[in-house]
């Protein structure tokens, strides 16, 4: 039917499906919680029932992604670069991924920490998780940027809570930094493999933040990319 | 009469109704899809405005298109000069109208892109090639025609670009949109009232004795436009959306030391003893409660409701320019089914004077026209304009009345100039144009290969078959006459 050439020009707007990629994406991340309590406390049966969460809620964000990609042809004709709604999309994707590498790497061997450690780990935890909900808010923005054209006082707003989530994500870095060097302050009475597995699983963790951090420094080029 | 005539202006209406029909029941859901989609109107509603308003704007102005399809693109001179020259211009228009709506059919049923504009001057440029040789075609009114083509989408696009891009820098980014809106938009109010009057009446209205100069024209349209801006500031004032944000201040400030708070009291939690996680616990539950409203908070404060507001305004505004696309769309599209039509009719009254003199395009022939655009769009089209509208549903009422306003503008200029152009390419035109304006969450790019596609493939198309037809109804007519 020739009424089609209209209906054709227009295609499933990518913005909505991105903001649910990254609600996804941060819903494994929150799982990290559970995660570090359960490995603290040597809850084997726990860690491997939030393993499973991680590893579940990891698939369904790269089936969004998936489809996310699929719907983005070079044809299309978008109020933003390409390109950049690609990276962002990659970014809240390797928040997901980097939550699924630390379960990976709680799970490889059964690990001791030092008690003194643990508030710090949780701190740490909980620092990357602020992280996180700031992200979130940020990415609960994604439909309001799309209805302004990505400028205007709302754009403003969100690059506002961009420079938040930059100050969030520092200080989780710098309570990462203390959390390793108290680590290395125990290095004699652990085993090395032990030592280098935890300081691992600490980078890991920090990872998500920091992906957290570069998804909003995305949405930032995305904003000023006129 | 003979029964030869008789014949004829049978088959001619027949086929001019059947064009007709074609328009109402495929193109009417082009123009008027987007208002649906953008859920402006709804679908009966749609099928109302356009009813209406298609058929005024078929029968105001729909004259001076029909003028030039009929008489315009072929050279006269070289038929009335012709032995049998009548007899063979008419055989000729009917066999582009029947090409024309064969074409359609055809296309439609493959889902071709094509236009019915395009398929009537295809069919006529052939017939004029074969009947009266190259000479036979206005080969200048052609380019200029084909020319439009490539420049309406773009004219099109252009407005809408500005339109949308001063839809956003007055009323969208802004601090304050809802009073934006109602100091700015009586001011596209204006426009749509001021340019739809002004090219109905600027010489406009024959069919009423009233033909205005432009300067009374400009005049009686600045007034109309003035007087409607008024009436619609004083509407927009009475636009309500529910629940505009009254339950004090915002929550979202605090986000951020709650986000704190919450963190400290986890910490707090994991270094007491238990008899006192307890009572930490509770602390913690309450927090969590609070963080909660202050999410809900962050997720609405924003200007949601303010664009609620403006989205809604836009909603009555696009409602105008659905009104003007339909006004619009009638003018020009009608005439590619009348206009062969007319001249048929015209050249079994009056024989070659018929097409010589300034005789206007009878009244009953436009009535035929609007009426067959009506017909088929109360029979066929409403289908197609559900389809359409169930698939564009990203666009909202703001983009939707710039496109749609772009397009009306583009389409009713043409029109007033006689020239026959593609409302559906126009209206693609200048909604690409308003996502220039970074206005569209999505668009494909790719729709432009298919209306580059239509001119290449329809025109040769209607030719070809328009002078098959043509032998076919001239041997007839011989040998049955003969």
């Amino acid at each position: 039917m020739r009424g089609r050439t209209i209906s054709k020009l227009f295609s499933k707007s990518p913005f909505g499906p991105t903001q649910m990629h990254l609600k996804k994406a941060l819903e494994c991340a929150m799982e990290l919680r559970p995660l570090f309590e359960a490995a603290l406390a040597s809850d084997t049966e726990r860690q491997e029932a939030v393993t499973e969460r991680i590893d579940e809620l990891e698939h369904e964000t790269d089936l969004l992604k998936n489809e996310i990609r699929d719907t983005l042809p070079r044809s299309l004709f978008l109020p933003v670069d390409r390109r950049d709604l690609l990276e962002l999309i990659h970014m809240q994707d390797s928040i997901a991924d980097s939550t699924q590498e630390v379960a990976g790497l709680l799970a490889l061997k059964q690990l001791q920490l030092p008690d003194d450690l643990k508030p710090l780990v949780m701190e740490l935890i909980e620092e990357i998780l602020v992280t996180c909900d700031m992200a979130s808010a940020i990415g609960s923005e994604m439909d309001e940027l799309a209805e302004t054209s990505f400028g205007g006082p709302e754009a403003e707003r969100v690059l506002a809570m961009i420079n938040q989530l930059d100050d969030y994500e520092t200080k989780s870095d710098v309570i990462g930094v203390q959390l390793s060097k108290a680590l290395f302050a125990h290095e004699d009475e652990m085993k090395a493999t032990d030592v280098m597995l935890w300081y691992n699983i600490f980078f890991t963790a920090g990872q998500v933040a920091n992906y957290a951090e570069r998804m909003g420094n995305r949405l930032r080029l995305l904003i000023a990319h006129v | 009469m003979g029964f030869e005539t008789v014949l004829i202006l049978t088959l001619a209406s027949v086929f001019g109704f059947y064009m007709a029909w074609n328009i109402g029941a495929n193109d009417v859901a082009n123009a008027m899809g987007t208002s649906v989609g953008s859920k402006a109107l709804t679908l009966k509603q749609a099928i109302l405005v356009a009813a209406v308003f298609e058929f005024a704007g078929a029968f105001l102005v729909g004259s001076h298109v029909t003028d030039t399809v009929r008489k315009g693109m072929i050279d006269l001179s070289v038929f009335t000069s012709m032995e049998d020259g009548v007899n063979i211009l008419m055989y000729g228009m009917l066999a582009s109208l029947l090409a024309a709506g064969a074409w359609l059919q055809v296309a439609t049923y493959f889902g071709w892109p094509v236009s019915t504009t395009h398929s009537i001057v295809g069919a006529i440029v052939g017939f004029g090639v074969v009947a009266g040789g190259a000479s036979g075609v206005a080969w200048g009114k052609i380019g200029q025609i084909v020319m439009s083509w490539v420049a309406s989408p773009l004219l099109s696009g252009t407005i809408g670009f500005l339109v949308f891009s001063g839809i956003r820098r007055t009323i969208i980014n802004v601090p304050d949109p809802v009073r934006a809106t109602k100091r700015w938009a009586p001011l596209y109010v204006f426009l749509v009232f001021a340019i739809l009057t002004l090219v109905t009446l600027f010489k406009g209205l024959k069919n009423l004795k009233l033909d205005l100069s432009l300067p009374e024209a400009l005049l009686v349209a600045s007034a109309v436009g003035a007087v409607a801006s008024v009436l619609g500031s004083v509407l927009i004032r009475r636009v309500r959306v529910g629940a505009v944000s009254d339950d004090g201040p915002s929550l979202a400030p605090m986000g951020g030391d709650l986000r704190a708070m919450v963190k400290h009291v986890r910490k707090i939690r994991s270094m007491v003893t238990p008899e006192v996680q307890k009572d930490v616990e509770g602390i913690q539950e309450d927090i969590d409660g609070l963080m909660e409203k202050v999410r809900q908070s962050e997720a609405s404060i924003n200007t949601r409701e303010e664009y609620r507001f403006v989205e809604k305004v836009f909603a009555y505004l696009q409602i105008l320019s659905a009104c003007f696309v339909a006004f619009a769309h009638g003018a020009n599209d009608v005439a590619n089914a009348i206009g062969p039509f007319a001249a048929v009719v015209a050249l079994a009254r009056d024989g070659s004077a018929a097409l010589e003199g300034k005789t206007a395009v009878p009244v009953w022939i436009l009535l035929v026209g609007g009426a067959g655009i009506v017909v088929g769009l109360s029979m066929w089209g409403w289908r197609v304009m559900a389809t359409i509208g169930q698939k564009i549903t990203e666009l909202t009422p703001s983009r939707g009345f710039a496109a749609e306003f772009a397009a009306a503008t583009t389409i009713v200029m043409a029109s007033r100039l006689g020239i026959p152009i593609s409302t559906t390419h126009t209206l693609v035109g200048a909604v690409l144009g308003v996502g220039l304006a970074r206005g569209m969450e999505s668009l494909n790019r790719r729709v432009v290969r298919d209306i580059v596609a239509s001119w290449v493939v329809t025109l040769p198309a209607g030719a070809g078959l328009s002078i098959v037809f043509f032998f076919v109804i001239k041997g007839a007519f011989r040998a049955f006459g003969g």
